[in-house]
C-alpha cells in the first residue's frame, strides 16, 4: 500500500476544477450556524421566547419588589379588583394576587422544567436503546408505549392523583412517568430511521464502536426533534398541573400554583372575574410561548429545510 | 495463479420477514441465496444486476454489514464471517466501501475533516496528525485542503462522492466496495468520477468490487463482471467476454435493454423485452429463478435449479440451456416460436 | 415527421424564477421552441437545466411564488396566465402529462381503473361509468398489463412500479391528447422494465397521434425515439437539431462534452473517458457571460463577459456558442453513423 503523503504521489490525480466551491460564501456555515439563522428569521417563535423569557424574570424577580407575602392574608383588603395597591386584586382571604400568582406561577413553572427535563430524559435512553438495539428490547419497549398510549391518560392521572399528588415535586413525578413515552416514541422512530442511515453504515464500516456511534451520528441527528418534544412537554405539563390542581388533585394548599389559584377562584366567577382570568391567561400565555417556541425549534432544526434551497 | 485477495463462498443472507403483535417471523427474504465469487488483486470485479437482485446485500454482508445467514467470506484466506470483534474491528481498516447516495452518506452535521478523519480516529490516531492527513486525501480525490473546513451541504452531489471516497481510502485499504458509486451523479460528473476511481486504483493496487446497475458503466471499468439476478449469480465472465458472447437469457435480455446513445444503432436493434416483473425475492420461482420471464425456457428449467457450470475458460453460467455463443436471443426465440406454431 | 401546419405547442421567450434568499433565481431563462404535431421533441440535460421546470410551467403545475414570463401558445391558446379552471380542462384532455414517480400520480385510495375512468367522464360528462370503465380496461390492455378485466379494479399499491407507470400512460391517453410531455418517465425503473415501459409509450403515441416531449437526461433514450434533440443547459437551449445530426455532427462543445462523458456499452477495453471538468452551474449563482464558459475547453474572453445567443448553424441546427465559427471539427470515433458495436 502506498502512503498517500508521499510526495511522489501528490497531485497525480489533476485537481479538479471545484466549480460552485469557488463562489461560496466566506465563513463555512455550520449546521448550528444555519439551525440559529433560521430560528432568528422565525418571527413567531422569537416573540414566544422574548415572552418566555420576560415571564420568568418576572416570576424570579418580581416578588422581591412585591410588598406582600404571598400568604398573608389581610381581613381589610378581602376580594378587592386591582388597584394602585394591589395591582391584580386579592383574594378572599385578603392575599395580594399579585405575589400569589408570582409564586405560583413559579411553581407552575418549575413542574414543567422538572417534567420536560425527566420524561424527555427517561424517554430518550429508553427510545434510543429500543430504536439502536432492535430486536427483542425494541418490542418490548414498543408494546410498553403501546400499554401507555391506550390508557386514556386524565382519568387514571386523576385516580394516581389522589393517591401520590398534594406537593409540586409529586405533581413532576407523576407527570412525568406518564409522558415519558412521548419523547420515547420520537426518539426511537428518530433512531430507526439513522439506524439505518448511510452515514452511520460508514462509521460501522470503518470499525467505530456502539458508543462512538451514537455519540457522536445519532445522538446529535437526533437532538433538534427530542429539544422540540421537551419544550411541547413542558407545554402539556403545565395544562395538566393546572387541570389536576383545579380539579383539587394536584398541588395542595398551603402550597400553590397557577392550578390552584384558577381552583381558589371558581366560587368569585361573577363577583371579580379577573381572579381567574389573571392566572387562567397566564397559563394560556406560558403555554402559547412554549408551543410557539417549539414551532421554531421544529423548522430551525430540521435539516430538510435548507438555506436558498 | 495467485491467491484470490477475497473469496465468497455460497454466502446466504437471509432477512426474516416479522409481523403481528408478537412479532412472529412469517416469511423470508432471500437477499443473497448462495453467492460464490474470487476476487484477485488489483482486480474490478464488476456485480451487475436490477433492483431487488442482491447486489448491495452482497456486498454489505461480505463487510458484515449485515450478517450471513450461512457460508463464507475468505479474506487473504483468513475467514471474515466468524472473526472476533476486535479481529473485525482491525479487518475494516483494509476492507473499505463507498455508498450510492452523496447526500445520505455523510453526517451533515460533521465537517468534510471530520469526516475523512473519522477512520483515522477511530483507529487511534492521533488527532493532530489525523488532520494533517485528512489534507492529502482531499487532494488526492481531486479537492483543496481548504475544503475541509466546510460542510457537506455546501457540496454539489459529485463533490461529496469524492469526499466520501477520500473517507474510504483514509485508511489504505485493500478492497474497495463501491455499492452505485456513480448513479446519482450527473452524466457529466458521473465520468469525473469514474476516471479518479481508475487513477486511484493504480496509484494505490487497489481491489474493487463494483456493485451497480448501469451496464454501461460497468463494462467500462470492470475486468470481470458478474450479473446478479434474485439472490444468485447467473453469469460471470470477462468483460469483453460477457458483452460479446452472453451465454445467459439474463444477461442478453439485459445487454438489448439497455439504450445506447447512437441513433442509428439504437434504431436497428432487435430489442428483446422482456415480459413481467421480477418476482419477488420472498417467493422465489422454483427450478431456475429466471424461468418466469425466460423467453426460452422450457420443462425442466421449472423442476430442477441449473448448476453455476464453465462453459469457456473462466466463464460461468447458470442456465439448462445457455445460448451459443455467436447466436442472439432474438433468434432462439423467433425459432421456437416457429417450432411451437 | 410531419413539418407542415401549425406547431401544436410554441413556447416563446419563457423564463421561469423562483424566490429565494438571493433574491429571484431564473431556472428558465428565454426559452424558446415548436414542437408540431405527431412529432417527438426531447429535451435533455443534467439537474438544474431547468428541464422539468419548463414543463411544470405549461401546465401551471409551478408553485404561485414562482415568476413565470413569456409565452406559450398551445393550439394557438395561450397557457401563460391562462385562468386555473380552463388550464385544467386542457390538462388530462388536450395535453397530458406523464411523471417521474407513478406513484404520486394514483390517489391511493381509489382502483386504477376508477382513476382513469374518472378522467374520461370529467372531461365527457356524456360517457356512462359503465362506458369508461369499459374503456379504462381497453387502455390498460393497450398498455400491456395482463389480465387487465382484473387488473382494473386493482389498486395502484397492488401494481408493480413498471405497471404503475404503464397504467399511467393509459391514463395519459385515455381523451386522445394532442401533446404528451413526458418528464423523466424511466428514470425510477430498471434497464428491463424500462425497455417495456419505453416500447408502450411509442405504442400510445402511435395510436393517438399525439405529439410528444420526451424530458430526460439519458441520451440512449433520446437516440431511440426522438426525432428532433434540444440539450438544455442552465436554463437555456445549447443546441438543437434533428437528432441523428445532433449525436453524429454536435456543435456545440457542451453537447459534445455530454455525448463523449458517457461509457458506452460497445467500447474496448482502457479507453479513458473524456469527462466535462467541474459542475454544473447552480441557478442561484449563474456566471455573467455564457453559463457553460467555467467549463468549457474552448472558452475565449467574450465568453466570461457577456451571454451567447441560440443561433442557426445550418438548416435546422441551432447552437449557442461565440465560437462557432472556431471551433475545431469533432473527431472523436464514437461519432461516427452506426458506431462500432453489436
Amino acid at each position: 500500500m502506498t502512503d498517500l503523503a508521499a510526495p511522489e504521489k501528490e497531485a497525480v490525480t489533476p485537481v479538479v476544477d471545484i466549480g460552485e466551491v469557488e463562489g461560496l460564501s466566506e465563513k463555512p456555515e455550520s449546521f448550528g450556524r444555519q439551525a440559529w439563522d433560521r430560528f432568528r428569521r422565525h418571527k413567531v417563535a422569537i416573540a414566544g421566547a422574548v415572552m418566555l423569557v420576560l415571564i420568568i424574570l418576572l416570576f424570579i424577580f418580581a416578588p422581591m419588589f412585591t410588598p406582600y407575602a404571598p400568604d398573608e392574608p389581610n381581613v381589610l383588603e378581602r376580594n378587592q379588583g386591582p388597584s394602585l395597591n394591589h395591582p391584580f386584586g386579592t383574594d378572599d382571604l385578603g392575599r395580594d394576587l399579585m405575589a400569589r400568582v408570582f409564586t405560583g406561577g413559579r411553581v407552575s413553572l418549575l413542574i414543567a422544567f422538572v417534567v420536560s427535563l425527566l420524561a424527555t430524559t427517561l424517554g430518550t435512553l429508553l427510545g434510543a436503546i429500543a430504536g439502536y438495539l432492535g430486536g427483542f428490547t425494541d418490542t418490548a419497549v414498543s408494546q410498553v408505549i403501546n400499554l401507555f398510549l391506550a390508557v386514556p391518560l386524565l382519568p387514571v392521572l386523576l385516580v394516581f392523583a389522589v393517591r401520590f399528588g398534594s406537593n409540586p415535586i409529586s405533581v413532576a413525578l407523576l407527570l412525568s412517568l406518564f409522558l415519558w413515552i412521548r419523547a420515547a416514541r420520537v426518539v426511537r422512530g428518530q433512531f430507526l430511521t439513522l439506524k439505518s442511515m448511510e452515514f452511520v453504515q460508514a462509521a460501522r464500516a470503518m470499525g467505530a464502536k456502539p458508543m462512538r456511534i451514537i455519540g457522536r451520528h445519532v445522538l446529535p441527528n437526533t437532538l433538534g426533534p427530542i429539544l422540540v418534544e421537551a419544550t411541547l412537554l413542558a407545554g402539556l405539563a403545565i395544562i395538566l398541573e393546572s387541570t389536576l390542581s383545579f380539579l383539587g388533585l394536584g398541588v395542595k394548599p398551603p402550597d400553590t400554583s397557577l392550578g390552584v389559584l384558577v381552583d381558589e377562584a371558581k366560587g368569585f366567577i361573577t363577583d371579580r372575574p379577573t381572579r381567574i382570568l389573571i392566572p387562567g391567561s397566564m397559563i394560556t400565555l406560558i403555554v402559547l410561548s412554549i408551543n410557539f417556541l417549539g414551532d421554531g425549534l421544529r423548522d430551525a432544526l430540521d435539516p430538510t429545510s435548507r438555506v436558498g434551497d | 495463479m495467485t491467491e484470490p485477495i477475497l473469496e465468497v463462498e455460497n454466502l446466504v443472507t437471509h432477512f426474516p420477514i416479522k409481523a403481528g403483535f408478537f412479532r412472529r417471523q412469517v416469511g423470508v427474504v432471500h437477499a443473497v441465496d448462495g453467492v460464490s465469487l474470487a476476487v484477485d488483486e488489483r482486480e474490478t470485479l464488476g456485480i451487475v444486476g436490477e433492483s431487488g437482485c442482491g447486489k448491495t446485500t452482497l456486498g454489505r454482508t461480505i463487510l458484515r454489514l449485515e450478517e450471513p445467514t450461512s457460508g463464507r467470506v475468505l479474506y487473504n484466506g483468513e475467514d471474515i464471517t466468524d472473526a472476533s470483534n476486535e479481529r473485525m474491528r482491525d479487518l475494516r481498516a483494509e476492507l473499505q466501501i463507498v455508498f450510492q447516495d452523496p447526500y445520505a452518506s455523510l453526517n451533515p452535521r460533521h465537517s468534510i475533516n471530520d469526516i475523512v478523519a473519522e477512520p483515522l480516529l477511530v483507529h487511534g490516531w492521533d488527532r493532530k496528525k489525523a488532520l494533517d492527513k485528512t489534507g492529502d486525501l482531499l487532494k488526492a480525490v481531486g479537492l483543496l485542503p481548504e475544503h475541509g473546513n466546510r460542510y457537506p451541504h455546501e457540496f454539489s452531489g459529485g463533490q461529496r462522492q469524492r469526499i466520501g471516497i477520500a473517507r474510504a481510502l483514509a485508511l489504505e485499504p485493500a478492497v474497495i466496495i463501491l455499492d452505485e458509486p456513480v448513479s446519482a451523479l450527473d452524466v457529466s460528473v458521473q465520468a469525473q468520477v469514474i476516471n479518479l476511481l481508475e487513477d486511484l486504483q493504480d496509484q494505490h493496487g487497489l481491489t474493487y468490487l463494483f456493485i451497480a446497475h448501469d451496464l454501461s458503466v460497468v463494462r467500462h471499468i470492470s475486468d470481470r463482471i458478474a450479473v446478479m439476478y434474485l439472490g444468485r449469480v447467473a453469469e460471470l465472465a470477462d468483460r469483453d467476454e460477457l458483452y460479446e458472447n452472453p451465454a445467459h437469457p439474463y444477461t442478453h435480455s439485459l445487454l438489448s435493454a439497455v439504450p445506447v446513445a447512437d441513433p442509428d444503432l439504437e434504431r436497428a436493434r432487435n430489442r428483446i423485452v422482456l415480459e413481467g416483473d421480477t418476482p419477488s425475492p420472498s417467493a422465489p420461482p422454483s427450478g431456475c429463478r429466471f424461468r418466469t420471464r425466460c423467453p426460452i425456457a422450457q420443462p425442466l428449467c421449472a423442476e430442477a435449479e441449473p448448476e453455476f457450470t464453465e462453459i469457456s475458460p473462466g466463464h460461468f453460467v447458470a442456465c439448462h440451456y445457455p445460448v451459443p455463443p455467436g447466436q442472439s436471443l432474438v433468434d432462439l426465440v423467433g425459432s421456437s416460436a416457429a417450432a411451437a406454431g | 415527421m410531419t413539418t407542415n401546419g401549425n406547431p401544436v405547442l410554441r413556447v416563446e421567450d419563457l423564463s421561469v424564477a423562483f424566490k429565494t434568499k438571493h433574491g429571484y433565481a431564473e431556472a428558465v431563462r428565454g426559452l424558446s421552441y415548436d414542437v408540431m404535431p405527431g412529432e417527438s421533441v426531447a429535451i435533455v440535460g443534467e439537474s438544474g437545466s431547468g428541464k422539468s421546470v419548463n414543463a411544470l410551467a405549461l401546465l401551471g403545475l409551478l408553485p404561485r411564488t414562482a415568476r413565470i414570463t413569456g409565452s406559450a401558445l398551445f393550439e394557438g391558446e395561450e397557457l401563460i396566465g391562462m385562468d386555473p379552471d380552463t388550464l385544467r380542462k386542457i390538462r388530462g384532455r388536450r395535453i397530458s402529462m406523464i411523471f417521474q414517480d407513478p406513484m404520486t400520480a394514483f390517489n391511493p385510495v381509489f382502483t386504477i381503473g376508477n382513476q382513469i375512468a374518472e378522467i374520461i367522464t370529467i372531461h365527457d360528462s356524456s360517457v356512462s361509468d359503465n362506458e369508461a370503465t369499459k374503456r379504462a380496461t381497453d387502455l390498460l390492455d393497450l398498455v400491456g398489463i395482463p389480465h387487465p378485466e382484473r387488473r382494473v379494479h386493482q389498486y395502484p399499491h397492488e401494481y408493480s412500479g413498471g405497471m404503475r407507470q404503464r397504467a399511467m400512460i393509459a391514463m395519459a391517453i385515455a381523451n386522445s391528447p394532442t401533446l404528451l410531455i413526458a418528464d423523466e418517465p424511466t428514470t425510477a425503473l430498471d434497464v428491463t422494465i424500462q425497455a417495456q415501459v419505453m416500447e408502450t409509450l411509442a405504442a400510445a403515441q402511435e395510436e393517438t397521434g399525439a405529439a410528444m416531449v420526451l424530458i430526460t437526461h439519458d441520451l440512449g433514450l433520446v437516440a431511440g425515439v426522438a426525432d428532433r434533440v434540444q440539450v438544455m443547459y442552465g436554463g437555456r437551449i445549447f443546441e438543437r437539431a434533428e437528432t441523428r445530426e445532433l449525436f453524429y455532427n454536435p456543435i456545440n462543445p457542451y453537447t459534445r462534452g455530454l455525448i463523449q462523458s458517457i461509457p458506452r456499452l460497445n467500447e474496448e477495453r482502457g479507453v479513458r473517458l473524456n469527462p466535462i471538468p467541474g459542475n454544473p452551474p447552480s441557478i442561484i449563482r449563474m456566471p455573467k457571460g455564457c453559463a457553460f464558459s467555467s467549463r468549457c475547453e474552448f472558452r475565449t474572453q467574450v465568453c466570461m463577459d457577456q451571454p451567447a445567443e441560440l443561433e442557426p448553424v445550418t438548416d435546422g441546427h441551432w447552437s449557442r456558442c461565440h465560437n462557432t465559427a472556431t471551433l475545431p471539427p469533432v473527431d472523436d470515433p464514437r461519432l461516427i453513423p452506426g458506431g462500432a458495436g453489436r
